[in-house]
């Protein structure tokens, strides 16, 4: 048996070849070529092409750099071709905002110690803000990989969410097991599972309203349920959670007060790898 | 000046957002997303109430590590779907849970 060459791609053989996979092209684009460069650049300048819009039917060619790709779903969002969906649920969420600060507003007075709390209010309307975006892209958009895009800022703007409220450590198993693991496992399951990545399934109108006026009205019951509640409220007098829940308390507190369900889950860890691996396992033919 | 009620109402909109996605994606991976959506809030809902709530050691604790063993539950649960859907897609050649109507598999 003849041994092969693994890390060298088959399209690096040519000198377009070459010049392709510079320019960005995927190993897996058989054929695909790269437009011509524009007029008066030199062979082996960059060349940024300027930003093109998101052409669903027509895409077929990379992008020049990076931030191309990043700002497709908002470019998605604009070129979407069902407008007269957008722009209701785009102007829900612009009010959801206000909603959340009325209602934070109309609360008890938190008896959280804060040195200053305008940083602290800033950062959580930027953060949730981003959030609230970003489960709306997920909402709107029909293409899977802008879904796991948004899913992405959803994660990450949740996990920054953590940070302000000093759970460090669970901000940062969130960036890493949800952001880095889970949100990559649904990647790799939307590339095992598509037979083209600009395919898109779109419900019908009806269902879209019907789901819509749902997820309304419980969310206007929720909220409304939320905010006439007087929950239980912290005593100042004791230490904070920067201080209380650090990462050493959590690691103590899980192999003795909470070593049950660590146990449960490891075993829950194995039984999933093993269920997964034979559900996932190759056909025999 | 951010109360309780600020994280509450926000998880309240992230979760119907899930719902939402739950309901109108006909694509299995978008279904999943919609769930992990829902855990996200839950989270946010759990760690704002170990902050804001009751400050005993214990009450603090358990938010945060509950939140934890959310994760690990979702991320143990994604890996689950996405090989349940590899084997749908090999059988039936789509991920349109709208035509995954037989139980025979």
């Amino acid at each position: 048996m003849r041994a092969k060459e693994h890390n060298v791609s088959p399209h690096a053989a040519t000198p377009q070849g070459r010049k392709n996979l510079a320019h960005g092209a995927s190993r897996g684009l058989r054929g695909a070529t790269i437009p011509p460069s524009p007029v008066g650049a030199e062979e082996g300048t960059c060349v940024h092409t300027p930003l093109r819009g998101s052409d669903v039917a027509a895409q077929r060619e990379p992008r020049a750099c990076a931030l191309g790709y990043l700002l497709s779903p908002l470019t998605g969002l604009v070129r979407a071709r069902r407008t007269w969906f957008t722009l209701p649920v785009l102007f829900v969420g612009v009010l959801a905002c206000p909603v959340i600060a009325a209602a934070g507003a109309s609360g008890p007075e938190t008896l959280k110690i804060v040195p200053s709390e305008l940083p602290e209010a800033i950062a959580f309307y930027a953060f949730a803000g981003v959030a609230v975006v970003s489960c709306l892209g997920i909402a709107v958009t029909g293409n899977i990989v802008r879904m796991a895009t948004w899913l992405f800022a959803t994660l990450g703007s949740v996990a920054a969410l953590y940070f302000l409220l000093a759970a460090n450590l669970l901000g940062a198993v969130q960036l890493i097991v949800y952001a880095g693991g889970t949100l990559i496992l649904i990647i790799f399951g939307v590339m095992l599972t598509s037979k083209s990545p600009w395919a898109r399934f779109d419900a019908k109108r009806g269902e879209l309203i019907a789901a819509g006026v749902v997820c309304l009205v419980l969310f206007g019951a929720l909220a409304m349920m939320l905010t006439s509640t007087a929950w239980p409220q912290g005593d100042p007098t004791t230490p904070t959670m920067q201080e209380n829940a650090s990462v050493a308390t959590i690691g103590e507190a899980l192999l003795t007060t909470y070593l049950l369900p660590f146990e449960v889950a490891s075993v829950l860890l194995l039984a999933v790898m093993i269920g997964a691996a034979f559900l996932a396992r190759p056909e025999k033919e | 000046m951010i109360g309780l009620n600020h994280y509450l109402v926000l998880a309240a909109f992230i979760f119907c957002m899930g719902i939402f996605v739950m309901i109108t994606k006909r694509n299995a991976v978008g279904i999943l997303i919609g769930v992990e959506l829902l855990l996200n809030a839950a989270n946010l809902n759990l760690v704002a109430f170990s902050v804001y709530g009751p400050s005993s050691l214990t009450a603090q604790l358990s938010g945060q590590i509950t939140a934890m063993f959310v994760i690990v539950l979702a991320a143990a649960e994604a890996a689950v779907a996405i090989a349940i859907f590899m084997n749908f897609y090999n059988l039936r050649s789509t991920i349109d849970v709208d035509l995954a109507n037989e139980l025979k598999g």
